[in-house]
């Protein structure tokens, strides 16, 4: 209900910057913040202290290590 | 012929880099900071003392992301003030929770937003027999 | 009461009707409404049936009685008699609906009236009393009174009873609408109460009420005793069990005003006080109160007022022993004066993060005019850190307290407090300080602390330090003195910082600090030389960097440079899986120790990911370690991404598990 609200505040926006030059590039991301309250609500709720899942993948950074000669 | 850095010492080195956590993809929100994480713990602890409470019906789930003593007959006396304990607690966990999520993100304004988001969340996950406040005020059994 | 008597009267005799049966008498009166003050019946039926006129039934269509109102009422009396002197009716029931036992009686020439109402087996609600010539007296007793039959009757605020069971007497004389006398006793066992969300209720409460007053016109002596001996009560967010409290007062009373006199609280184990005081009358209010409590125990009193309202605070597992004498004066609708003395007190924490002994306090406060108290700690620690004795002597405004200057032993130390000062500001407080801190020996410190042993000294000047709408600015900058270096610590300031998640910002400048005491108190591998730190802001949340841009670098200067291999590799783990030490000369490998001319690294930390580079930069990395003299020594880094929590832990591995360079 209230995402619906916020996409056709957004939209509405669009429209107006359209007709009207007004630029508008802050809005609440409504689905990443759900994403995040499920995950935090998940851990306080289920979770017991110390097993917090790991996160993004991993990716390997930087060449590996090499002595110089 | 001496060695300083033999490869396998480097190499346990470059597994430990392995696990270097990358900046949240953009369509993320930002929730693994110290200050999140100290709160979430907390409030992990708490849980286990408040769980009992929620399932009773003393304690509930308002409409704004907070909780409240909803009926403390369900708590013998001596406890009750504990229960009070708890759940003033829990709450300044849970604005300052709000709060650092909005300002970890860069957007201390979305403060409200996001407690909204949690209200709903709150309320949508949780368990059959809690009580949370229904959009008008009026507490409902889940 | 006499002038409801009256209207009804007046009212019954205008409409009764007669109605004689055959065979059966049956008189019968009705009645279209009655009106009386705070009192109204509509459709009221009376009849009077059985050969002998001996038994009555009244019906009431509505009835209405101080506000509460019934539907269907009826009344039946077995044996009915209305004989030339009086009115008896005996055997009766009253449903209302639930059916009730009653009997009563009148007498219109003598005045003589009872009414006995048993709801209940054993239980029972008696009015006796006789009315005339204007003058009226009247006794009421419950006997096995069950409470709850007053629940409807209670004002809203009061928690409705539960169950119980009440014994009551209760006597009154006056005349007209005027009482002049009124004595009553109320006992009260197994008493349960309680609000709709349960925040004020009580359990198997025992106890008992006792007034009296006399009245003449407008004015009148009165006097209460009150006694809770047993049970348990949550008045939120106050818990108290056991009873031993009484309360009591006597005092006179006027149209406008009922004064109190000679009263006398006494709170178990807490202590007693005397008070006295005012109160206004239309609508109640307190005038005036003067309380006086000598010889209060604080530990108790702490248990049962103190710690539920400290229970976000870090007292909320303290606990108290001592006395103090309290006097407070209330007029005008504002606390006038409170003074507090305070013996042998001590606040320790179950925690041990902190205990307070020896407590003497001497605390005067007026509104009106300043005062001088003071403050005695004999001695202390905080977070094992010992400090006092010390005195504080304390300037107390009508709106806040201020010291001047204060000494407060710490360690081997002083801590000195200078021109504090603390006020109101809303429902907080603002304050404000200077300061600072004589050397105290690092060693001594971080022993204490129980953190790594540190070595050096550490003396700090705090110019300002200022506190206001949760968040504590230090003014100037805060000088620390420690591994034979100084630190500067400005632009200082912290939010919530008693919250859950406090955040700190700092810049941070270190000079001089020398090697080899820091990596010795670190166990990081021996180094020798002296390092500028420079951190660049520095931001904390919940006391972990969050943001930083920090350098450490080789002051300038002219020392003794040299690194140990342990040294070496550890500085390598830190610049990450890229980092390498290289070995200029190959033969110099057999040296336990080797030269320098440069060392610096730095990290730049956003989002949890730490920039880093070296001294310069070199086309496939950094340097971190520039190598000089002989034996000479380079490490180069090549990662310059590396997560902050890696690092940390990188950072403790090093320190902890006693890394040895691994020689083939």
């Amino acid at each position: 209900m209230r995402l619906k609200n916020l996409r056709m505040a957004v939209g509405g926006a669009a429209l107006l910057s359209i007709a009207g030059c007004v630029t508008i590039n802050i809005y609440f991301p409504a689905a990443a913040a759900e994403k995040a309250a499920d995950r935090i609500i998940e851990e306080v709720w289920q979770g017991q202290p110390g097993e917090i899942r790991p996160k993004a993948a991993p990716e390997p950074e930087g060449a590996p290590a090499q002595p110089k000669q | 012929m001496i060695k300083l850095f033999p490869w396998r010492w480097s190499a346990l080195v470059l597994a430990g880099l392995m696990l270097v956590p990358v900046a949240a993809p953009a369509a993320d929100l930002e929730i693994n900071t110290p200050a999140i994480n100290a709160i979430k713990s907390s409030m992990q602890q708490r849980h286990a003392q408040l769980a009992p409470h929620y399932g009773s019906g003393a304690v509930g789930l308002t409409r704004d992301g907070m909780v409240a003593v909803r009926d403390a007959n369900q708590v013998a006396l001596p406890k009750r003030a504990a229960v009070n304990g708890l759940v003033a607690a829990e709450n300044q966990d849970r604005v300052a929770l709000y709060r650092e999520i909005a300002r970890a993100n860069g957007h201390p304004e979305w403060e409200a937003e996001i407690r909204n988001t949690f209200a709903q969340r709150w309320i949508d996950r949780a368990q059959a027999g809690w009580w949370y406040q229904n959009p008008a005020g009026a507490w409902t059994k889940k | 009461m006499t002038r409801a008597t009256r209207s009804v009267v007046v009212a019954a005799l205008g409409l009764i009707v007669l109605a004689v049966a055959a065979g059966d008498a049956r008189v019968t009166l009705t009645m279209e409404d009655i009106e009386g003050p705070d009192f109204s019946a509509r459709g009221v039926n009376l009849e009077l049936l059985g050969a002998e006129l001996d038994r009555l039934r009244l019906v009431v269509d509505d009835l209405s009685v101080a506000g509460r109102s019934w539907r269907g009422v009826r009344l039946e009396c077995g044996r009915f008699s209305l004989g030339r002197e009086t009115l008896t009716c005996g055997e009766g029931v009253l449903r209302a609906p639930s059916p009730v036992a009653v009997a009563f009686s009148y007498s219109p020439a003598s005045g003589r009236f009872e009414v006995e109402v048993s709801p209940g087996a054993g239980e029972f609600w008696r009015v006796a009393g006789r009315a005339a010539g204007g003058t009226w007296n009247l006794r009421a007793s419950v006997v096995n009174g069950n409470p709850t039959r007053l629940a409807d009757w209670l004002p809203a605020v009061i928690p409705r009873p539960r169950e119980g069971n009440i014994g009551a007497e209760i006597t009154a004389s006056g005349r007209g609408d005027q009482w002049s006398r009124v004595e009553g006793n109320v006992e009260f066992r197994d008493l349960a109460f309680s609000d709709e969300p349960g925040l004020h209720a009580g359990e198997k409460v025992a106890g008992r009420v006792g007034i009296a007053a006399t009245r003449s016109g407008e004015r009148g002596e009165w006097s209460a005793d009150a006694q809770w001996t047993s049970g348990e009560i949550f008045w939120q967010p106050l818990y108290l069990s056991g009873g031993g409290y009484r309360i009591s007062a006597h005092g006179s009373f006027a149209a406008s005003r009922v004064g109190v006199s000679a009263g006398s609280v006494v709170l178990g184990s807490i202590g007693a006080a005397a008070f006295s005081g005012e109160l206004g009358r239309a609508p109640w209010s307190l005038k005036r109160l003067e309380l006086r409590a000598p010889n209060i125990e604080l530990g108790p009193l702490f248990d049962a007022v103190g710690r539920p309202f400290l229970q976000q605070t870090a007292l909320a597992e303290a606990e108290a022993v001592g006395q103090a004498d309290m006097d407070l004066l209330y007029e005008g609708g504002e606390v006038q004066t409170v003074r507090l003395d305070v013996r042998r007190a001590a606040l320790l924490d179950t925690r041990e993060r902190f205990v307070l002994g020896g407590v003497e306090a001497r605390i005067p406060w007026s509104r009106h005019a300043p005062g001088e108290g003071e403050i005695r700690i004999g001695a202390g620690h905080l977070l094992r850190v010992p400090f006092g004795p010390a005195v504080i002597p304390l300037e107390i405004q009508p709106g806040g307290f201020s010291v001047a200057a204060a000494r407060v032993p710490l360690l081997e130390g002083e801590l000195t407090l200078e021109n504090f000062t603390a006020e109101r500001e809303g429902t907080g407080w603002r304050w404000s300080l200077g300061g600072g801190l004589s050397p105290v020996s690092m060693e001594n410190l971080t022993k204490a602390l129980g953190i790594h042993v540190m070595h050096g000294t550490l003396s700090a000047v705090v110019p300002r330090v200022r506190y206001a709408g949760a968040t504590l600015e230090v003014d100037g900058a805060l000088l620390i003195n420690a591994f034979d270096g100084t630190a500067v610590i400005s632009g200082l300031s912290m939010q919530e910082p008693l919250g859950r998640a406090p955040r700190l910002r700092a810049e941070v400048d270190m000079r001089g600090l020398d090697l080899d005491l820091l990596t010795r108190t670190f166990d990081f591998g021996s180094m020798q030389g002296k390092v500028d730190v420079t951190v660049r802001g520095l931001e904390l949340s919940n006391w972990r960097p969050v943001a930083l841009d920090a350098r450490v670098a080789s002051s300038p200067g002219d020392y003794p440079r040299k690194i140990s291999q342990r040294a070496v590799q550890n500085i390598s783990a830190l610049g990450g899986a890229g980092a390498a030490a290289a070995i200029q000369r190959s033969f110099i490998g057999i040296f336990e120790q080797f030269g320098y001319s440069r060392l610096g690294l730095s990290c730049r930390l956003e989002r949890g990911v730490c920039h880093m580079a070296g001294i310069e930069d070199v086309p496939s990395g950094y340097v971190i370690v520039k190598g000089g003299g002989i034996p000479a020594l380079t490490v180069m880094g090549y990662n310059r991404t590396v997560g902050w929590n890696e690092l940390l832990a990188r950072l403790q591995r090093i320190t902890q598990e006693n890394v040895k360079p691994v020689i083939k």
